[in-house]
């Protein structure tokens, strides 16, 4: 959760990339570390196997300069997608202040999402979090690519929250920054209304 | 009323500082970092050296909670502290209750009894300090506009 140090006046929050593997979470962290200027991010950190799949997490801080006197800053993290690594998942998890899932739109992919979802939810549970009082942005990624199915379709089988949702080609970046503006925005206006203990 | 995060004071902070500073001069150990357990640094002592404190921090809260579900896995109920060896330092990790995480860092030369002993005396002080809330201080309420301002400079950073 948001940690707010007012003896620092420095405030932190935690967005946690989520989906299935090979959905284009890493890919997200990737394309905004490289296009955000180096003043504002600090070092992508990734735990990965020796072939490139995420083993524990990516983490990309960013850092949103002095806001009404609170220097503000975010930790942008992805999870590992793959099923059997769930333990590092919902370790990762913890402490999130928002979400943004990563769906491959790819009609084939469309078991793989909604047992990703599924499991969103039962981690977010262990952890006291409810999926539809967290904020939560929907990337639909890899709308390039043939074969993927409709944002009716996405919607109405991954979406019944009626989150955010956005089509996302990560490999070039688009939707990219919609998605972090959306879930930034929810997390920030949660913050703003709620507080912290 | 459900809040979105934790709060620490200006109070609170003070405190910390001056008991991570008591423990690095007693304890001898070369940097100590209070890590609270979703990955953020709470506050740092002694010198920084090549370490970037966020990734750091990140880290060490996640190895830290691995080995509490390793703990888990072995019928203990959870790891307190555990030390890493290194060729030129150490590390040793001190929970601090259920808060944070207490990291020291450590010349080999260092004797590791001293560290445990005075790590886990300032884990007792800080566990008294963070276990209240900070809460919001006056004249630094976050309300007001806050998340509109900060997204117009995430707007400034992503170029839009």
């Amino acid at each position: 959760m948001a940690t707010i140090n007012y003896g620092y006046r420095e405030i932190n929050c935690k967005i946690v990339y989520y989906g299935p593997g090979m959905s284009g979470k890493t890919t997200n962290l990737e394309i905004i570390y490289k296009k955000v200027p180096a003043t504002s991010r600090g070092k992508l950190t990734s735990l990965a196997t020796k072939t490139d799949r995420t083993l524990f997490f990516d983490l990309l801080p960013l850092d949103l300069g002095t806001i009404k006197g609170f220097k503000t800053k975010f930790q942008l993290y992805t999870v590992p997608g793959q099923v059997y690594y769930n333990a590092t998942r919902k370790l990762v998890l913890r402490g999130a202040d928002g979400v943004v899932f990563i769906a491959d739109s790819q009609a084939d992919r469309m078991d793989d999402n909604k047992e990703s979802l599924e499991n969103l939810k039962e981690n977010l549970q262990e952890h006291g979090m409810d999926v539809a009082a967290i904020p939560l942005v929907m990337g639909w990624n890899k709308r390039d690519l043939p074969n993927v199915s409709s944002l009716e379709d996405l919607n109405a089988k991954l979406n019944p929250w009626n989150a955010p949702g956005f089509e996302m080609e990560a490999i070039s970046g688009r939707g990219v920054f919609d998605a972090l503006r959306a879930v930034t925005r929810l997390v920030l206006q949660k913050i703003e209304k709620e507080g912290a203990r | 009323m459900s809040k979105a995060g934790t709060a620490l004071s200006s109070e609170q902070v003070q405190q910390i500082e001056r008991a991570l500073a008591s423990y690095v001069e007693e304890a001898g150990v070369k940097t100590v970092l209070l890590v609270d357990p979703d990955g953020h640094l709470i506050s740092m002592c002694g010198e920084p050296g090549a370490i970037d404190p966020v990734a750091f921090g990140a880290l060490i809260s996640a190895n830290f909670a691995s080995t509490q579900q390793i703990a888990t896995q072995m019928g203990e109920k959870e790891f307190d502290a555990f030390f890493i060896q290194g060729k030129d330092q150490d590390l040793y990790l001190r929970s601090v209750s259920s808060h944070a995480v207490l990291v020291s860092i450590f010349a080999r030369t260092t004797t590791l009894g001293m560290v445990k002993v005075f790590a886990e005396r300032t884990a007792k002080t800080l566990v008294d300090v963070l276990a209240t809330s900070g809460g919001e201080q006056e004249g630094l309420s976050i309300g007001g506009g806050f998340a509109d301002s900060a997204l117009a400079e995430l707007d400034k950073v992503l170029g839009g």
